[in-house]
C-alpha cells in the first residue's frame, strides 16, 4: 500500500510562521494598555495575587493613558501596598477616588498600589520611568514596618522588576543591581524565583513578547491556567471578573484572636530595635535589621529620583497599640520616630499619616474602612496642597 | 557528517546532564557507565568468565542504586524497626558520605545499564564504540524521566537519525512535542493546582467532590507522565530517532495485566524481562508465577520511591495481577467473568477503579491513604482531619 | 510493539489531509510553542497572605 503524501514541509513552514506571527503580535501589543473599563485599581483578578502576571508595560501604559487623558496636569501615582491599594474598601468606594475629588484639577491621580508590594515597587518603577522622561509626576507610597523589610524585586512582583530593568526603563543605579543579587538571602517570603530565571524570563519577554501577548490573551480572550482565585472559572477571560473586594465593616474589638495576632506583629518588629537604644552594643540581629532597613530604601531609589517622592508612614489601628503596656507603647512611638527619621535621612519627603484615625476607621490591623479611606484622602489632599505650594 | 552530528549530540547531552544533575550527580553515573561499558566489552571477549563479570557489574550497579537511593529507607525504616541502634550507627557514617539527594535519574540509568549487561551476558553483541555507548547512556530526551531504552533498538535508530532526518520526522516529532506540552501544561499542571488547593479540604467536603479529587489524582499522573513521555519521544523523533512508547490508553485497560501493557510500558517490560522472567515467569507452575509477579511488582513499587507506601502500591498491583491470573480458574467467580465477557465495559470499569484506588497509597502515606479511601464511601464530610 | 495511538492519528490528520490544513495547523502549533514559553516562564506563586 502506498503511503499517502505527507505535507510536512507545509506544516514546518506554518510552525515557523506561527511562532514569528506570535512574536510580532507580542511586539505590536507591547506598550498597549489592557482594555480595562472604568479603571480604579489593578484588582485581584488582574494582579499577580490572582495569578494574573500583569506586565510592567501594561502598568506603565495605564499611567500614560491618564497622562494623555488629562494633559498638563501633574500625575500623582499612588504606590505601595494594600493600605494604599484600598483593601477594606470596594472599588466603588476606593479612597483614591475621594482623593481625586478632593484634589480636583491639581493632580491626576492613579492607583498603582498592589497588596504585597514593597515601598518602592510597581507604581514606583512607573514613576521612575516617567520622571526620567521629564514628565511632571509624583509618587505617594506607604511604608509600615512589615513592608520596608524586603528589598525591591522580591515576591510577588520580582518578575516586574527584571522586566522593567531588561527594557531599560529604570535609571542606572549600581547599588540596586548588587543589592538585588542578595535578595534571596534576605527575603521574607522564601521563593524560588532565582535571579537567573527571572532575568531569562525578562529577556524572553523582551525579544519574543511572550508575557505581553499571552497576558493580553488571558485578559481578553480566554483564561488558561487554574488558579485558586478563579477555580473552575479559570478558563474565562479576566475581563469578565469584577473587583472582588467589598466594603468591610470596622474591626471587632472583641475578636481576641486577631487582636493578639496583630499585637504580636507589633512586638516582633519592636524587638529588633529597642535593645539598640538600651545602651548596649547592638546584637547581630539588630545590626542586620538596620542594614536591611537602609538597604531597602537607598538600594531601591537612585538619589536623583527622590525629589518628587513622598513616603507616608501609616499608623496602625490604635486598638492594637492599646493592647501594649506603657513601656511597649513608648517603644512603639520611638520606633515610629526612627522609621520617619530613617526615610528623612535618606532624602525622602516623609510624612506620618493617619495618626488621628480612630479604631472605627480600620477594618483590621492596618487596612482602612470606607470612612477611614475618606479621612485619609482628606488629610492627604490637604498636605499635598501645602506641599505643592511650598514647591512653587 | 554522521560523526559530526553524533559529537554535536554528545556534547549537548553532556552539557544537559551536567546542568541539571550538577557535578555530584554526574560523577557516579560516569563511573557506572564506564564500568558497564568496559565490562560488556571484556565479557564478550572472554566467553567463559564473561557471564560472571557481567553479573558482578550488575551487582555493583544495583548496589550503587540501593546506596544512593535506598539507604535511608533501608536503614531508618527497615533495619531500624528491628535494631534501632545498629541502624543509627550505620546511618551516621553512611549519610555523611552520601550527597543530600541521589544523582539525577539514577533509577533510569541503573535500569538501562542492568538491561545492557544482562543482554550481553546472554550473548548479544555489545556496543563497540564508546561514543555510541555514551549516546545510549545520556541521550538527553529520555535522560530525566525515561522511557527506558533498549540498546539493540536504540543504536540502529540513532544511526538512522544521524544519517538522515526527513521533514516528515521533524514535523511528526513536533506534533508529538506539542501534544506533550499540551498534556503537561494545559492539563496536568492545572489539575495539579486543583489538587494542591483541595487536598487540605478532602475530609471536609461532600462525597462527589472527594471522588472528583480521586479522578484528579488519576488524571494528573497520567497527563503529567504521558506528557513528559511525548516530549521525550517528540524531541527524539525530530532528530529522526525512535524511542519506545510508554503509554497506550492505559485507563481503557480490561485487566491489570492489560493495564501494565499500556502504562509506563518501558518500565513494565523491563520488570518482565529482567525480574519476572529470571524469577521463573510463567514456566514453573501457578504458585511460582504468582509469587514472581508479586515480587516483581513489589520491586516495581519500590523503584518509584523509597518508602513503605510505594512498596504497598507495588504489592497492591502484584495482588491485582495474581487475582487476574487465577480468577478465571475459580468456578464460583464464573458470573464475574461472564459479565466481563458480555460487557467489556464492566471489566474496564473494575480495572479503572482498582488502579485509581491504588493512587491513594502512591501519593499519600499509608494511614492517610486508608482514611481517604474510607471517606470515599461516606456521604458527608467531617470537620478536622 | 504497541504504539501510542493518539499522536499517530493526530499526525495523520495534520500532515496528510491537504497542504492548506498542514500549513494552518503549523501556524497554530507555532503560536502554541510561543505560548509554551509563556507558561514555562511564569513566576512561582506569590503567597503574600501566607506570611500574615
Amino acid at each position: 500500500m502506498t503511503e499517502k503524501k505527507s505535507y510536512s514541509k507545509y506544516f514546518l513552514l506554518g510552525t515557523m510562521l506561527g511562532f514569528l506571527l506570535s512574536t510580532a503580535a507580542g511586539a505590536y501589543i507591547t506598550g498597549k494598555p489592557l482594555p480595562l473599563s472604568n479603571f480604579v485599581r489593578f484588582h485581584e483578578y488582574i494582579n499577580p495575587n490572582g495569578g494574573f502576571y500583569l506586565t510592567y508595560n501594561q502598568m506603565l501604559a495605564q499611567a500614560r493613558l491618564l497622562l494623555a487623558d488629562k494633559p498638563g496636569k501633574p500625575l500623582l501615582i499612588i504606590g505601595g501596598d494594600s493600605v494604599f491599594y484600598g483593601e477594606g474598601q470596594s472599588s466603588e468606594h476606593c479612597w483614591t477616588k475621594y482623593l481625586q475629588q478632593e484634589l480636583g484639577d491639581d493632580y491626576a491621580v492613579i492607583n498603582l498600589a498592589l497588596p504585597g508590594t514593597k515601598v518602592f515597587e510597581a507604581g514606583y518603577w512607573v514613576y521612575e520611568k516617567l520622571l526620567s522622561e521629564g514628565q511632571n509626576v509624583f509618587l505617594l507610597t506607604d511604608a509600615m514596618p512589615s513592608t520596608v523589610f524586603e528589598p525591591s524585586g522580591t515576591t510577588p512582583l520580582h518578575y516586574m522588576y527584571f522586566d522593567a530593568r531588561e527594557r531599560g526603563m529604570l535609571l542606572p543605579y549600581a547599588a540596586r543591581e548588587t543589592f538585588s543579587r542578595q535578595h534571596r538571602e534576605w527575603t521574607l517570603f522564601k521563593d524560588e524565583g532565582h535571579q537567573e530565571n527571572l532575568e531569562l524570563r525578562a529577556k524572553l519577554n523582551h525579544y519574543l513578547g511572550v508575557e505581553e501577548l499571552w497576558t493580553q490573551f488571558t485578559y481578553s480572550v480566554a483564561g488558561n491556567y487554574f488558579h485558586r482565585t478563579t477555580e473552575f472559572r479559570s478558563l474565562l477571560p479576566r475581563r469578565l471578573f469584577q473587583d472582588p473586594f467589598e466594603d468591610r465593616p470596622p474591626f471587632e474589638a472583641s475578636d481576641n484572636e486577631k487582636l493578639e495576632h496583630g499585637t504580636n506583629i507589633v512586638k516582633r518588629f519592636m524587638a529588633g530595635i529597642t535593645a539598640l537604644y538600651e545602651k548596649g552594643p547592638p546584637s547581630e540581629y539588630e545590626q542586620f535589621f538596620w542594614r536591611r532597613l537602609s538597604g531597602c530604601t537607598q538600594a531601591s531609589v537612585p538619589p536623583n529620583a527622590r525629589n518628587n517622592l513622598i513616603v507616608c508612614v501609616t499608623a496602625i489601628n490604635p486598638l492594637f497599640i492599646d493592647e501594649l503596656n506603657e513601656r511597649e507603647k513608648k517603644e512603639y512611638r520611638h520606633i515610629k520616630e526612627l522609621w520617619l527619621e530613617n526615610f528623612t535621612r535618606q532624602g525622602f519627603q516623609t510624612w506620618s499619616l493617619n495618626d488621628k484615625l480612630a479604631p472605627e476607621h480600620y477594618v483590621d490591623f492596618d487596612h482602612l474602612s470606607v470612612e477611614g479611606g475618606k479621612a485619609m484622602a482628606t488629610e492627604l489632599a490637604k498636605r499635598l496642597k501645602e506641599f505643592r505650594e511650598r514647591k512653587n | 557528517m554522521v560523526k559530526l552530528r553524533l559529537w554535536a549530540l554528545l556534547i549537548f547531552c553532556a552539557v544537559f546532564h551536567s546542568h541539571f544533575a550538577g557535578a555530584a550527580g554526574v560523577a557516579p553515573i560516569a563511573v557506572l557507565a564506564l564500568l558497564t561499558y568496559v565490562t560488556a566489552l571484556t565479557a564478550s571477549k572472554f566467553k567463559k568468565g564473561g557471564g560472571w563479570l557481567c553479573l558482578s557489574t550488575i551487582i555493583i550497579v544495583t548496589a550503587a542504586l540501593l546506596t544512593y537511593k535506598y539507604s535511608r529507607f533501608l536503614l531508618l525504616d527497615v533495619l531500624a524497626s528491628v535494631n534501632k541502634p545498629l541502624a543509627e550507627h550505620f546511618a551516621a557514617s553512611l549519610f555523611a558520605a552520601l550527597p543530600a539527594t541521589p544523582p539525577l535519574a539514577i533509577s533510569f540509568f541503573a535500569f538501562e545499564f542492568i538491561h545492557y549487561l544482562y543482554e550481553v551476558r546472554r550473548g548479544r553483541e555489545p556496543i563497540k564504540k564508546p561514543q555510541d555507548f555514551l549516546a545510549f547512556a545520556i541521550f538527553f530526551p529520555s535522560l530525566v524521566a525515561g522511557p527506558i531504552k533498549r540498546y539493540q533498538d536504540f543504536i540502529p535508530s540513532l544511526y538512522q537519525g544521524l544519517s538522515a532526518v526527513s521533514s516528515r520526522d521533524v514535523a511528526a516529532g513536533m506534533v508529538r512535542l506539542a501534544a506533550g506540552f499540551f498534556k503537561k501544561l494545559m492539563i496536568a499542571d492545572n489539575i495539579n493546582q486543583y489538587i494542591l488547593e483541595k487536598q487540605a479540604f478532602y475530609f471536609a467536603v461532600d462525597l462527589p467532590e472527594r471522588w472528583l479529587f480521586l479522578l484528579a489524582l488519576a488524571g494528573r499522573i497520567y497527563y503529567d507522565f504521558s506528557g513528559y513521555t511525548d516530549i521525550a519521544l517528540g524531541l527524539a523523533m525530530m532528530m529522526g530517532i525512535k524511542l519506545p512508547p510508554n503509554f497506550n490508553g492505559p485507563y481503557g485497560a480490561t485487566s491489570i495485566r492489560d493495564f501494565w501493557q499500556r502504562w509506563h510500558m518501558s518500565l513494565s517490560f523491563w520488570i518482565r524481562d529482567y525480574i519476572y522472567i529470571p524469577l521463573g515467569g510463567s514456566q514453573h507452575g501457578l504458585a511460582r508465577r504468582i509469587l514472581s509477579g508479586i515480587l516483581a511488582f513489589a520491586l516495581c513499587g519500590l523503584w518509584h520511591g523509597a518508602s513503605w507506601n510505594f512498596l504497598f502500591w507495588g504489592l497492591y498491583h502484584g495482588l491485582g495481577l495474581a487475582i487476574n491470573t487465577v480468577y478465571r480458574k475459580l468456578p464460583w467467580l464464573s458470573p464475574l467473568w461472564k459479565l466481563y465477557d458480555k460487557y467489556p465495559l464492566t471489566a474496564r470499569l473494575t480495572t479503572f477503579l482498582f488502579v485509581v484506588f491504588g493512587w491513594l497509597p502512591f501519593f499519600y502515606p499509608l494511614d492517610k491513604a486508608w482514611s481517604m479511601f474510607l471517606m470515599l464511601f461516606q456521604f458527608k464530610g467531617v470537620s478536622g482531619d | 510493539m504497541a504504539e501510542d495511538k493518539q499522536p499517530a492519528t493526530l499526525e495523520n490528520f495534520i500532515l496528510k489531509k491537504n497542504p492548506w490544513l498542514a500549513l494552518t495547523m503549523g501556524i497554530i502549533f507555532g503560536a502554541f510553542f510561543h505560548y509554551v514559553i509563556f507558561r514555562l516562564s511564569l513566576p512561582t506563586e506569590p503567597f503574600i497572605y501566607a506570611a500574615f
